[in-house]
C-alpha cells in the first residue's frame, strides 16, 4: 500500500467524520428553519452544553454512558427552554427579531458556561475502550474513537431519515415545512410539533458537541464556529432539506479536510520558495466560502431545495 | 386586421403534475381592450406573470411591439412599455400618493443613481406624476400618506402608478378585486376613457365590467384558451355559458 | 428642519463638546472612549443604510472595519505610512469586497442573506487568522498613525478625536440627504416592495448593490479610523460578535433614522464599559438587555425621543 492511498483514506475518514458532525447541527437547523421559520443562532450555545456537560459527568463519574446520556439530555432541556421562553414569543417576528433573540442568547450561554467551568478549555477524554488505534488496512491504523464517531453519525442520519420520511412525526414536519396552513388543516398542533421539533435539533447538536469535545477544544463559544459551518452547509445544501443537509455537509467535510490536507503540498510542487507555507492556509481557509459563492450564484436556492406543494 | 402588439405563442407552465397554462395562443391587437376571463384556477394569474417576466416558461414564446420577450427579465419588460398593476395592492404605504406614482415616474425616466437632490420637491417627478394622479381622480389626495386612503383609491393610485411609467400597454390584474359597486363604476369609466389612448390587458372577475368594456374576450378554462372572440360571440357560445358562465350569467 | 434632523445635530454636538468635558472633568480617557464610540457610529450608521433603508440584514458587516483596518495595517507593515494612500485604499478595498459579497448574497434574499453575511463575514476573519504573516491570530501592531504631514498631525489624540467627528458629521449630513433623493426613496420602497418596484421598470438588484457597496466603504472607513486609534489590528475586528454588535447599535439606536446607529453606538459602547467595570461577565447582561428589546420595544431610542406622530395625521410634504 502507497503512502499516498494511505494518506488519501486517512484524511478521506478525516472529511467524512467532520462532514458527520456538521450534518448533525445542520439537521437541526433545517428542520427548526424548515418547520418554525425561524433563524436560531443559540444552535452552537446546544453544542456547547452537550460538550460541556458530557466531558465533565463523564469526568466526575467515569461512566462514559452517563455522560452522553447527561450531554443530550441536558442539551434538550436546555433548547425546550429556549423554546418555550423566547422562540415562542418571537416565531410571527421577521428574521431579525430571531437574529438579534438568539444572538442575545447565544452571549448569555457562552458566559453562563464561562461562570460554571471558567474562561479556559475543559479536557475531555476519550472512553477507555475507544481510545486506541484500529488498523484499517496496512500501514494505517486510524483512532478508534473517530471510527465510531462516523459509525454513530451514519446511524443518526438513518434513523433521522426514517423519521422524517417514515413516520407520522415525520409526515406531520414535512407538511409543515412545504405548507403551513395544510399542516394546520390535519389538525396539526402546533405548540406541542414546534417544542418536539425543537428538543430534537437541540438533541442532535448536544450529540455532535459532545462527540466533538475530546477532538477539538471545549471551550465557551465553542460552538459559534461550527455553527457558521452549519450555516454554509444549510444554505448549500437548501433551507428545509434533510437530504440537501447531508450531501452538503459531506461535501463541506471533505472539501475543508482536502484542502488542509493537500493545498500546501499541491502548491509547493508548483511554486519555488515558501509561496506554498503562506498561502495555502489562507487558501483553505477561504476553500468552502468560495465553494458556497459557487453554489449560490448557480443556484440560489441551494443545491437540494426541499419539494414544495 | 390592426397590428398585433402583444403575441403570446404556445405558452405553457406546470407546477410539478399541475398544467397551469397549457400552449396558450394570445394575440392583442394595438388600440384594443382585451379581456381574459375564466373560473379560478384556469391559470390567469400564471399567464399574467408569464406575460410579465416573473415566471419563466417551460416553452413558447412571447413578442411585444414586433420584438421577441421571452427572456427579458420583468424590469426589461416593465421598460419597454409592458407593464402591470397587481391584484393585491402594493402601493407604499409609508409614502404620499404623490410619492409613490413619482417613483413609477422615475422608474421611467432612468435617474435613480441620484443621490444627492431631494427627490420628494424635484419638479420633474412631480409634475408628471401630480398629472397621473389627476387623470384617475386622486390628485386631491396628493399628499395624503397612502396608509389613509380607501380601497378604491389604493386600487385607483396601482392604476395611476402604471400610467406614469407612461407604458404602450397595461396588463391590469384584477384591478376591480374587493371593491363596490360604487368604485366599480368610477374604474370602469375611467378604464373606458383610458382605451382610447392604451392597449389593455383586463384580467377581471367583474362580468358587468368586462362585457361593458372590452373590445375581445378570451376564455381560459384549466389553463387552456377555450376561446377568443367578440363579447358577443363569448356571450352567446354554449360552451362557455356551460363551462363557466353557468345559466343567467352575463346577462 | 424636522427633529430627526435636530436630534442629528444636539449628538453631534455634545459629543464634539466632549473633550472639554474631559478636560473639566480632569478625565482624559473619555476622548479616547468617544472617538471609538464616534468611530463606531460611522460603521452602525454605514449598516443602516442597508439595513435600515434597504430592509437588507447584513450579519457580516464587521469584514469591512476589519478590512479597512487591515489595509491601513498592512500598508503601515510595508513601510508606507501616507494617509493619502491609506484612507482611499482602506475604502476601495471594503467597497472591493462589498461588491463581491453582494454580488452573491443580494441574490437570495430573507433568511439566506443573513446566514450568506454571516458566512462571508467569518471567512474575513479565519482568512485573518490563517495569514501567519500579518500576524495571523496575534494581529499586527502598527507604528503610527497615518501620516498626512503637518496639516494633519493624528498622533494628537485631540486632532484624531475632532476629525473623526467631523468625518461623522459629514456623512450624517450625506446620509440625510440620501435617503431623500431618488436613490434613497427607491431603495426604501424596495425594502416594502421589491416586486412591485421591478414591475415597475426597476432594476432593483442594481440598486441594492449600490447600496451595500456604498454601505461597505464607509463601515471600510470606519475601519481605518480605528486602526489610526488603536495602533492594532487583529481578526477579532471581524469576529461575527462584532457583526452582531453593529447590527444592536441600529437596532437600540433605532433603525431608518441616521442618527439612531449613533444614539446606539453611544449608548452601547457606555453601557459595555460600565459593565466591563462591573462583571467580567458583561456579555450575558448585554445579551439579556438584547433579548428584552427584541421581546418589548423594538422602535429604539431615536424611535422614544422622535416619538412619531400617527400615520394618518403626518404632514404632506413639499
Amino acid at each position: 500500500m502507497s503512502a499516498g492511498t494511505v494518506l488519501l483514506v486517512e484524511q478521506s475518514l478525516n472529511g467524512l467524520q467532520f462532514g458527520i458532525m456538521l450534518f448533525l447541527m445542520a439537521a437541526g437547523l433545517t428542520l427548526v428553519f424548515g418547520v418554525m421559520n425561524v433563524v436560531n443562532l443559540a444552535h452552537g450555545s446546544l453544542y456547547m452544553v452537550g460538550a460541556y456537560l458530557c466531558a465533565s459527568v463523564f469526568a466526575a463519574s467515569g461512566s462514559f454512558l452517563l455522560g452522553v446520556s447527561t450531554g443530550i439530555a441536558g442539551a434538550t432541556l436546555v433548547g425546550i427552554l429556549f423554546e418555550v421562553t423566547v422562540f415562542r414569543r418571537i416565531y410571527d417576528g421577521d428574521h431579525l427579531d430571531h437574529v438579534l433573540a438568539t444572538f442575545g442568547l447565544t452571549l448569555i450561554c457562552n458566559e453562563v458556561v464561562r461562570m460554571i467551568w471558567g474562561p479556559t478549555a475543559l479536557f475531555a477524554a476519550v472512553p477507555q475502550g475507544l481510545a486506541g488505534q484500529v488498523q484499517l488496512m496496512p500501514g494505517l491504523s486510524y483512532p478508534a474513537y473517530r471510527l465510531a464517531i462516523i459509525v454513530v453519525g451514519l446511524m443518526v442520519a438513518g434513523l433521522l431519515y426514517v423519521l422524517v420520511n417514515r413516520t407520522r412525526l415525520g409526515m406531520v414536519i414535512r407538511a409543515s415545512a412545504s405548507n403551513r396552513t395544510m399542516a394546520a388543516a390535519l389538525g396539526v398542533n402546533d405548540v406541542v410539533l414546534y417544542t418536539i421539533v425543537f428538543g430534537l435539533g437541540a438533541a442532535l447538536a448536544g450529540l455532535s458537541g459532545l462527540m466533538a469535545a475530546p477532538v477539538f477544544a471545549v471551550t465557551p463559544g465553542m460552538g459559534d464556529n461550527v455553527l457558521i459551518l452549519s450555516f454554509v452547509v444549510v444554505v448549500i445544501g437548501g433551507i428545509g432539506s434533510v437530504r440537501g443537509a447531508f450531501l452538503a455537509a459531506l461535501l463541506i467535510g471533505f472539501v475543508d479536510t482536502f484542502g488542509r490536507a493537500f493545498l500546501r503540498p499541491l502548491l509547493a510542487s508548483l511554486f519555488a520558495g515558501n509561496v506554498a507555507d503562506n498561502a495555502a492556509p489562507a487558501m483553505a481557509s477561504l476553500l468552502i466560502y468560495a465553494l458556497m459563492a459557487v453554489v449560490l450564484f448557480f443556484r440560489p436556492q441551494g443545491l437540494f431545495p426541499p419539494r414544495t406543494r | 386586421m390592426a397590428d398585433v402588439l402583444l403575441s403570446a405563442q404556445k405558452v405553457s407552465k406546470r407546477f410539478g403534475g399541475i398544467v397551469a397554462s397549457d400552449v396558450i395562443d394570445l394575440d392583442v391587437e394595438a388600440g384594443t381592450l382585451h379581456a381574459i376571463i375564466g373560473p379560478n384556477g384556469a391559470g390567469k394569474t400564471t399567464l399574467v406573470a408569464q406575460l410579465s417576466g416573473e415566471l419563466r416558461l417551460d416553452s413558447g414564446e412571447i413578442s411585444f411591439a414586433g420584438r421577441d420577450m421571452t427572456r427579458l427579465a420583468m424590469h426589461e419588460r416593465a421598460q419597454a412599455g409592458l407593464v402591470r398593476s397587481f391584484q393585491i395592492t402594493s402601493v407604499v404605504p409609508q409614502l404620499t400618493a404623490c410619492e409613490n406614482v413619482a417613483l413609477a415616474v422615475q422608474a421611467h425616466d432612468g435617474h435613480s443613481f441620484r443621490c444627492w437632490k431631494p427627490a420628494r420637491s424635484d419638479a420633474s417627478l412631480r409634475d408628471p406624476a401630480l398629472a397621473c394622479l389627476n387623470e384617475v381622480g386622486l390628485a386631491a389626495k396628493a399628499d395624503r400618506l397612502v396608509g389613509s386612503l380607501a380601497h378604491g383609491e389604493k386600487r385607483a393610485l396601482e392604476i395611476a402608478m402604471v400610467l406614469a411609467t407612461r407604458p404602450k400597454m397595461l396588463l391590469l390584474d384584477e384591478p376591480m378585486a374587493g371593491m363596490g359597486p360604487e368604485d366599480s363604476a368610477r374604474l370602469v369609466a375611467l378604464l373606458a376613457k383610458l382605451k382610447q389612448r392604451f392597449t389593455i390587458l383586463l384580467i377581471e372577475h367583474d362580468m358587468d365590467a368586462v362585457f361593458a368594456l372590452a373590445d375581445r374576450i378570451t376564455v381560459l378554462v384549466y389553463g387552456r384558451v377555450m376561446l377568443t372572440g367578440s363579447p358577443g360571440d363569448v356571450r352567446t357560445d354554449p360552451k362557455v355559458r356551460e363551462a363557466y358562465l353557468g345559466e343567467g350569467a352575463g346577462s | 428642519m424636522d427633529r430627526t434632523k435636530v436630534l442629528a445635530m444636539l449628538t453631534v454636538l455634545g459629543l464634539a463638546l466632549v473633550p472639554v468635558a474631559a478636560w473639566a472633568f480632569d478625565e482624559p480617557f473619555w476622548i479616547d472612549l468617544f472617538a471609538r464610540v464616534a468611530i463606531f457610529a460611522i460603521a452602525a450608521l454605514s449598516l443602516d443604510l442597508i439595513l435600515g433603508f434597504a430592509g437588507l440584514v447584513s450579519f457580516g458587516h464587521a469584514i469591512y472595519m476589519g478590512l479597512g483596518a487591515y489595509t491601513v495595517g498592512i500598508l503601515s507593515y510595508h513601510g508606507i505610512t501616507a494617509g493619502l494612500v491609506h484612507f482611499p485604499a482602506a475604502i476601495v478595498v471594503s467597497a472591493l469586497a462589498a461588491l463581491m459579497i453582494g454580488a452573491i448574497s443580494l441574490r437570495t434574499s430573507g433568511v439566506f442573506f443573513i446566514m450568506i453575511t454571516l458566512a462571508f463575514g467569518q471567512m474575513g476573519y479565519f482568512l485573518a487568522i490563517s495569514i501567519n504573516a500579518y500576524g495571523g491570530d496575534d494581529g499586527l501592531s502598527i507604528n503610527r498613525q497615518s501620516d498626512f504631514g503637518s496639516l494633519l498631525r493624528l498622533d494628537d489624540l485631540h486632532v484624531f478625536y475632532y476629525l473623526v467627528i467631523v468625518i461623522l458629521a459629514a456623512l450624517l449630513w450625506l446620509g440625510f440627504r440620501l435617503v431623500n433623493s431618488r436613490f434613497g426613496l427607491l431603495l426604501q420602497a424596495i425594502r416594502f416592495n421589491e416586486r412591485r418596484m421591478n414591475a415597475l421598470g426597476f432594476p432593483t438588484f442594481r440598486y441594492k448593490l449600490a447600496a451595500f457597496v456604498i454601505s461597505g466603504a464607509v463601515c471600510g472607513l470606519a475601519g481605518a479610523l480605528l486602526a489610526n486609534l488603536t495602533l492594532f489590528v487583529s481578526p477579532s475586528l471581524m469576529h461575527w460578535f462584532r457583526s452582531g454588535e453593529l447590527l444592536v447599535m441600529v437596532i437600540a439606536g433605532g433603525m431608518a433614522t441616521l442618527v439612531g446607529p449613533v444614539l446606539g453606538a453611544i449608548i452601547y459602547l457606555m453601557l459595555e464599559h460600565v459593565l466591563a467595570g462591573l462583571t467580567v461577565h458583561w456579555p450575558a447582561v448585554l445579551g439579556a438587555i438584547l433579548l428584552l428589546i427584541v421581546l418589548f420595544g423594538k422602535q429604539g431610542l431615536a424611535g422614544i425621543l422622535l416619538a412619531r406622530k400617527k400615520v394618518k395625521e403626518a404632514k404632506p410634504h413639499g
